[in-house]
């Protein structure tokens, strides 16, 4: 097994494709053995920088530096990285021994150590039965499994992952991705994930990158990216998030902002109007969670934004109650309630105060 | 499941008989075509091997003691696993470039292996023996810069019959290896890659086995039309490379012994269905090995 996981520096990578350019200069630390996940809509540069650590798209410009040495300019087979893709790559005409066993094989290792760590590999994925089968008479998670073992085989310091789980159904992706933490700790390569899914992102990383449109939009632990996004992009790509455009801050100095949002309501909010410019349109962003929901004619505490509204749709799912409150704004309250202890359910229809702490609404920017 | 609910089993039943009932009329016309012109001539021919003058083994005894015959025969399988061969090598690299070209591209190279499909083979046999006639350019050339004395006979000859028969067969070699190709993923390529093999590695240990169900069908469509291949042999081979088919000619029409003719066509039969078993055993084997995520 891996001593211990590499250390990736991306200093200044960018692809360019003619005219458009797929990555712009992006700068990422990613610290020896971290799980470190990058997540982003489609076309958000999250494949390009892939490609670009895994040595298929060498990049335009910047170096790409694993323990401080720089590996931009080499081919894939001289980077020692290993690699699940999205639909495994299993070859087809080799049995899951073979599978395994390949890298190693291509390193010239004696037969007999070949056949002794293809072993323990099966066995760390419990497929020892299944050593002589072809990919094709396995399920989707086993071979999924024997994807991940060839991977880490040959104790490779870095382990790409793209979309591994892509194409297994949710029940399977789950069991996944506790096996894949597992496999992670065992192996402790430093693991880079690349995912559209954010659940499974904040489930399993230690940080997490959001890309959009060929950047990276911000880069963080998983609570941090949720508690303090940096933009309404990732404040809305990272769960649920209530999101009211803003006409006008007034500051009231440490950090306490009072804002009028587009719809005339105002709104006490976490914030500073410093970074608050005309030309840079921001809003205020209030996850479903924050925010109570109660009879219209209960009062809450100080220190709340409060609204009035009727319940437009009232969903219970294992739970929770989910709500969707007109408060005359151009998009309904997302609400979030946990349904242990109340009894009742509010009905579409029914008249309700929405209220949320200042401190849980968040003045950022629109991108 | 029958007895649980035989009254849905049984209008499920009813509907898809009149749908293979239909199915079954269409295949009756060209069936019965298949069976009169096809079948029944070639049961004639294998009758007549045995009947022809006298009934007995007598034509199959002349075939296989009679040194000319048997020589024939022989040269033909060799022949046909030299073009089979020769096919193959050249049309491996057109078929991976093709394979793995822009959609363009593809199309080009496409249009220029199957245009010649549609000049006749009798027409391109000619242009061969232009190529390799005595006062021909070949000739001209090889006198000219003075690799050659005298004019080279290439015609009849074996050379002129092997390279006339490989550009004929070519595209039938081309089409079952790029068919197969393009359905090689791309991605098994960049995986090998990343797991540390150089680009010939992957070639060796990853497109080339997979690429072997289009090399079996390929080398068993040439094999088995080169086995009866007539008009370039007899116009470029002549006595001096003197295939099966064309003896078959000359026996029933110059010799008039039909008998013989017969009997060297039934062996020619039974060896194209012999290659054509092996064939289907080798290619089950192969796919069996690959049948993956159809």
């Amino acid at each position: 097994m891996a001593k211990h996981g590499a250390h990736i520096s991306l200093i200044d990578v960018e692809k360019v494709y003619g005219a458009v350019t797929a990555l712009h200069p992006t700068n990422l630390d990613i610290l020896p053995g971290e799980f470190f996940s990058i997540i982003g809509p489609s076309g958000s540069g999250k494949t390009t920088l892939l490609g670009a650590i895994a040595g298929f798209t060498p990049p335009s410009n910047g170096r790409i530096e694993v323990d401080k040495i720089d590996i931009a300019g080499l081919p894939p087979y001289r980077r020692n990285i290993g690699m699940v893709f999205q639909n495994y790559a299993l070859f087809p005409h080799l049995s899951v021994f073979e599978n395994i066993a390949f890298p190693l094989k291509l390193r010239k290792l004696p037969k007999k150590v070949i056949a002794e760590r293809v072993a323990a590999m099966l066995a760390t994925v419990r497929l020892t039965q299944m050593a002589d089968r072809k990919p094709s008479q396995l399920s989707g998670g086993q071979q999924q499994r024997v994807a991940l073992a060839r991977a880490a085989v040959y104790d490779p310091r870095m382990l790409l992952m793209d979309e591994p789980l892509g194409a297994l159904d949710k029940n399977l992706r789950e069991e996944m991705q506790n096996e894949i933490k597992a496999f992670h700790r065992k192996i402790s390569a430093t693991v880079l994930y690349v995912t559209h899914d954010q659940d499974e992102a904040t489930a399993m990383s230690d940080r997490i990158a959001i890309m959009n449109a060929g950047r990276v939009a911000q880069c963080g632990a998983p609570r941090e990216l949720y508690e303090h996004p940096c933009s309404a992009f990732v404040a809305s790509f990272l769960g649920g998030a209530n999101l009211f455009k803003v006409t006008a801050v007034e500051d009231r100095g440490s950090g306490a902002v009072t804002c009028r949002t587009a719809d005339n309501h105002v709104y006490n909010a976490v914030g500073t109007s410093l970074s608050v410019t005309p030309d840079k349109p921001h809003v205020l962003c209030v996850r479903p969670e924050a925010v109570d929901i109660a009879d219209n004619d209960n009062v809450s505490a100080d220190g709340f934004n409060r609204a009035k509204g009727s319940v437009v749709d009232a969903v219970y799912t294992a739970g929770t109650f989910r709500y969707q409150v007109d408060i005359g704004a151009s998009e309904p309250v997302s609400v979030r309630r946990a349904a242990t202890h109340r009894t009742v359910m509010f009905q579409p229809g029914q008249e309700v105060l929405v209220s949320w702490p200042a401190s849980s609404t968040l003045l950022i920017p629109e991108t | 499941m029958a007895q649980m609910n035989p009254r849905q089993d049984g209008a499920r039943k009813s509907s898809s008989w009149s749908a293979a009932d239909f199915n079954r009329l269409l295949a009756i016309p060209p069936g019965a075509v298949l069976a009169l012109f096809f079948l029944v001539p070639i049961f004639g021919v294998i009758w007549r091997s045995f009947s022809d003058p006298a009934i007995g083994l007598l034509n199959y005894r002349r075939l296989f003691t009679d040194g000319p015959y048997l020589q024939s025969l022989w040269l033909t399988i060799t022949t046909a696993l030299m073009v089979t061969v020769l096919c193959l090598v050249t049309a491996y690299p057109v078929a991976y470039v093709m394979a793995r070209a822009r959609t363009s591209i593809q199309q080009l190279i496409g249009a220029l292996v199957v245009i010649p499909l549609w000049t006749s083979v009798v027409i391109r046999s000619y242009a061969w023996m232009v190529v390799f006639q005595r006062r021909g350019i070949l000739n001209q050339a090889l006198t000219s810069t003075g690799l050659v004395d005298t004019p080279v006979n290439f015609i009849p000859g074996s050379i002129a019959v092997y390279v006339g028969m490989v550009h004929i067969m070519l595209p039938f070699m081309i089409l079952p290896l790029v068919a197969n190709m393009r359905s090689i993923d791309g991605r098994l390529l960049a995986a090998a890659g990343v797991l540390g093999a150089t680009p010939a590695q992957a070639f060796l240990r990853i497109f080339l086995p997979l690429s072997l169900p289009g090399v079996l069908a390929g080398s068993a469509l040439v094999f088995m039309m080169s086995l009866g291949f007539y008009i370039t042999p007899a116009l470029l081979g002549g006595p001096r490379h003197m295939m099966a088919a064309v003896l078959i000619e000359e026996q029933a029409n110059r010799q008039l012994d039909w008998g013989l003719a017969s009997a060297l066509a039934t062996v020619l039969l039974v060896l194209t269905v012999a290659v054509y078993s092996v064939y289907v055993r080798l290619s089950n084997r192969v796919e069996g090995g690959l049948a993956h995520g159809r």
